[in-house]
């Protein structure tokens, strides 16, 4: 098909590299599309504008530490559950979010660390002995020097109606 | 008073005519059902895309059939003549939008896009999908 840019180039079918822009955040992302070799010119097709959203999702999420949507799709597959029996797993959350993270919706923080710790073994590990350290350290009264593993939020959140009264 | 669109649509020295725009409606959805279809700004219908919450292939390409099967020519919202691309891949081409208010969407949407005659098919260039901003009140727009 013919560039219609240059007229000169035919388009070519085949991975460009194409700006993106997510949450006001700006990226540049490998995905299928077309190319003219004469003009340099680079689009996608309108077939191809979902993996073009989801490939600038996951740029914003692997720029902000969160999990990408293969990564999402591939620890519940290896958990061996349909995404309606995630949802189920993840806390009764709608299996319509299931869906659209593994298409490219990004999820919320909060969210992304319930996710890291359903189905991360070592995650869940790490948060159990931060878990552990301050519940004995609510009860003698001393907190723990540090913070053990990555998910600070969802275990102070679980401990904050258990910590002792400050008189 | 007579309203603008009125005077617009009735004046058949200006173009695009409802006949013109009926045949672009029409070339728009050979070219969906082709698959013919390319966003004129990737990012752009990308941000339109999300919000309507339209995230994989199937839904947006049914959500696009839906919204041109919605629209007439009655529901032009472009200015006589059409005003002109500026995007690369569409430069100069004339561009049509129309708003209408939609059973899919539940919403008053706006569409924009252009089309292009390439090897004697068209191909659609769509610019954005959105809910429409403007309002039933700015669209009776009067003359003074």
């Amino acid at each position: 098909m013919d560039c219609l840019k240059c007229s000169a180039g035919k388009l070519e079918a085949k991975e460009v590299k194409l700006e993106a822009e997510y949450r006001g955040e700006a990226f540049v992302v490998s995905t299928p599309g077309l190319h003219c070799p004469a003009c340099n010119y680079a689009t996608v097709r309108g077939e191809d504008m979902a993996e073009y959203m989801r490939r600038a999702a996951d740029e914003y999420r692997k720029a902000h530490g969160l999990l990408t949507s293969d990564q999402i799709r591939e620890r519940r597959q290896r958990l061996g559950m349909s995404q309606v029996e995630f949802a189920k797993y993840l806390g009764d959350i709608g299996v319509a979010s299931i869906k659209r993270w593994e298409l490219g919706q990004v999820q919320d923080q909060a969210l992304n660390e319930l996710l890291v710790l359903k189905t991360d073994l070592e995650a869940s590990s790490r948060n159990y002995t931060e878990l552990r350290e301050r519940v004995r350290g609510a009860q003698s009264g001393v907190q723990p020097k540090r913070t053990i593993g990555i998910h600070r939020g969802l275990s102070i959140a679980t401990l904050a109606p258990m910590a002792p009264r400050v008189v | 008073m007579i309203p603008f669109r009125l005077v617009a649509a009735n004046d058949r020295r200006q173009r695009p005519s409802h006949k013109e725009l009926s045949q672009k409606l029409a070339l728009a959805r050979q070219a969906l059902e082709e698959n013919r279809f390319r966003p004129a700004d990737p990012m752009k219908l990308a941000a339109n895309y999300r919000d309507l919450d339209l995230y994989d292939t199937r839904s947006q390409t049914e959500a696009l059939s839906r919204a041109l099967a919605e629209v007439t020519a009655d529901c032009y919202a472009g200015s006589y003549p059409p005003q002109r691309s500026y995007e690369p891949a569409t430069q100069d081409q004339e561009l049509y939008a129309f708003w209408w208010q939609s059973d899919h969407f539940r919403e008053r949407m706006y569409i924009k896009f252009s089309l292009c005659v390439r090897e004697k098919r068209p191909i659609l260039y769509l610019f954005s999908i959105h809910k429409s901003v403007v309002g039933l009140t700015e669209e009776s727009q009067w003359i003074v």
